[in-house]
């Protein structure tokens, strides 16, 4: 501990306290993320472990590196190369720019899925900026490596805003997919300066924000989740994405509405909606 | 899956070579015979898998608790902490890495204690297991450090199932492969060699056993079949040392002569003890 001088708090966490921190001899910037042990607890929290053994597989420059974990009595801290802000508080300072934005997260995320690691809690949090403007998933802490096969999943993934339609209804086994509906979130609150996609209270809620008309051919298998609601009766037709983000170009509302499609065996995948004509007028090193 | 591998910190920075493992052991040669030395990890070795088995977890918990055991005392001397702390310390890290369920502590400490009394005696009389929880939660954390935080690691069980179907020998092959990749788990192939080629190694052994030809298909893989059969000779000293060795009658006087950290509590006073001492860095 004694390494970093503690600057100020940056965060407060389900599972720890984020502060920025300047080591004291090489005087590099980082953020620590403390993480409380209790006596007679279950010593290093899972979320903490994932967190850990996770990043230490990934290393990409849009994936938040982890420099080092650290132990004292009753806490752990892990220590993470710092950034500037999360997504959250630059929506309020930036606009435009979102096709470069939305094309790194695409490509931190494209890596994530080629190692088989699903993040799962996606969300504008857990994004964050450096100071030269590269976006870095972070907060691995719910993350997974699906590699192995696994049963069950744990049931409560993704902020309830970014949760795709299929895990609210009790989907139990998902994919890629899971990040691809939470991307497709996030993308559409950054074109519109940081209004919150589907904001709902509740799962129902939720749901019927999200829900355009039932379509037996699209998704025929939704009846057959557990949790599955009829939406025969929801009113309001298709969402037109005119309406929803309409400062987004047509290209920019193709590529969202292949990213909230509501059957997750048809979503698009992040290696191919980096392909995606929305990006052609990014200087082609974005896309690699 | 396999392209994962290559990538990962299993294949980067733990597979070691066998002159650098033998050469972290020389300070524990001073007291024990080599072949005394690997009769100590086996013997742990069986106490995780009991302990599994106790505990109700799969054997890719168990394996993965294994290879952390072996990759903990790759760098570090019978000294630095005593295996029987060791040994459930990466039985309840696996447990958690896994995911197969949390697993109260009270549970866990039943655990230890019934596989000490009911399954062990032979090695420890009249004792009962003498750490407590907080204890296995600090030596986790050692663990955790000793192994650079890389807790990802790949078994063979997945592709000696994959190559198995592959061959289209299922029903001759695939339980003992599968039994061969568990006693593989008591000799060093794990921390030396791509889990691919001990799946491949397991086959070929058991190929043998059965009397099944698979030169062809093994040619057709093009693999470098010296490493598999290095890997088959070392299984095959395991069999080798297990035909001459009594581990109930044996192991009481071979660990009493194995190097130890200097405090070790007794059952006398559970818990009742400074902390572990931490490895030497
Ligand atoms: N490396 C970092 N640099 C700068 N800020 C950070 C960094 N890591 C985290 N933060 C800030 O701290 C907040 C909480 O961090 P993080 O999401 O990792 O914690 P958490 O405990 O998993 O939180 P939660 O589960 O509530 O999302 C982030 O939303 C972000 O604002
Ligand atoms: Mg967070």
């Amino acid at each position: 501990m004694q390494k970093y001088e503690k600057l100020e708090k940056i965060g407060e966490g389900t599972y720890g306290t984020v502060f920025k921190a300047k080591h004291k001899e090489t005087h590099e910037i980082v953020a620590l993320k403390r993480v409380r042990l209790d006596e007679d607890d279950e010593g290093i929290p899972s979320s903490a472990l994932r967190e850990i053994c996770i990043l230490k597989e990934l290393k990409h420059k849009n994936i938040v590196r982890l420099h080092d974990v650290m132990h004292s009595e009753r806490r752990l801290t892990l220590v993470f190369e710092y950034c500037d802000q999360d997504l959250k508080k630059y929506f309020d300072s930036c606009q435009g720019e979102v096709d470069a934005a939305v094309v790194k997260l695409l490509r931190g995320l494209a890596f994530c899925h080629s190692r088989n690691v699903l993040h799962r809690d996606l969300k504008p949090q857990n994004l964050l900026i450096n100071k030269d403007g590269e976006l870095k998933l972070a907060d691995f802490g719910l993350a997974r490596a699906f590699g192995i096969p696994v049963r069950c999943y744990s049931a409560e993934v993704v902020t309830l805003w970014y949760r795709p339609p299929d895990v609210l209804m009790g989907a139990k086994l998902y994919s890629t997919s899971i990040d691809m509906w939470s991307a497709g979130c996030i993308f559409a609150e950054m074109a519109n300066g940081g209004r919150p996609l589907f904001p709902g209270n509740d799962i129902d809620d939720q749901l019927r924000r999200i829900l355009s008309p039932p379509s037996e051919e699209t998704w025929p298998n939704a009846v057959k989740l557990p949790d599955y609601k009829d939406f025969s009766n929801i009113q309001g037709g298709a969402v037109s994405f005119a309406v929803v983000v309409p400062k987004l170009s047509a290209a920019g509302r193709d590529l969202l509405q292949k990213l909230l499609v509501l059957n997750p065996a048809h979503r698009i995948s992040a290696e191919d909606a980096m392909r995606h004509p929305f990006f052609a007028d990014l200087s082609p090193s974005f896309r690699a | 899956m396999a392209a994962n591998f290559w990538l990962s910190s299993h294949c980067n920075q733990w597979l070691l070579d066998r002159e650098e493992i033998q050469l972290e052991r020389q300070r524990d040669y001073q007291y024990l015979k080599e072949e005394d030395y690997k009769k100590i990890h086996i013997f742990f070795i069986n106490f995780i898998q009991a302990l599994g088995e106790h505990l109700k977890l799969r054997q890719q918990v168990i394996a993965t608790a294994t290879l952390y055991y072996k990759r903990f005392y790759s760098r570090n001397s019978l000294k630095s902490i005593d295996s029987l702390l060791m040994a459930p310390t990466c039985t309840y890290l696996a447990h958690k890495t896994e995911e197969c369920g949390v697993i109260s502590n009270t549970r866990f400490t039943a655990g230890c204690n019934a596989v000490v009394k009911n399954k062990f005696s032979f090695a420890f009389p009249g004792e009962q297991f003498p750490y407590r929880m907080t204890q296995v939660l600090e030596c986790e954390f050692f663990l955790l450090e000793m192994m650079d935080c890389c807790l990802i690691v790949y078994h063979p069980y997945r592709p000696l199932t994959q190559y198995v179907a592959d061959l289209g020998m299922e029903d001759a092959i695939l339980p003992i492969a599968w039994r061969i990749l568990n006693d593989s788990l008591r000799t060093d192939v794990s921390l030396i060699y791509p889990p691919y080629q001990i799946a491949l190694a397991a086959i070929y052994m058991a190929c043998v056993i059965q009397q099944k030809d698979s030169k062809q298909w093994f040619a057709d893989l093009s693999v470098d079949m010296d490493k598999v059969l290095e890997i088959t000779q070392e299984i095959l000293q395991l069999y080798e040392l297990w035909k001459s060795y009594d581990e109930r009658t044996e192991i009481c006087s071979i660990l009493s002569r194995a190097p130890k950290p200097k405090v070790r509590p007794t059952s006398a006073t559970p818990g009742q003890t400074p902390s572990p001492v931490p490895p030497e860095s």
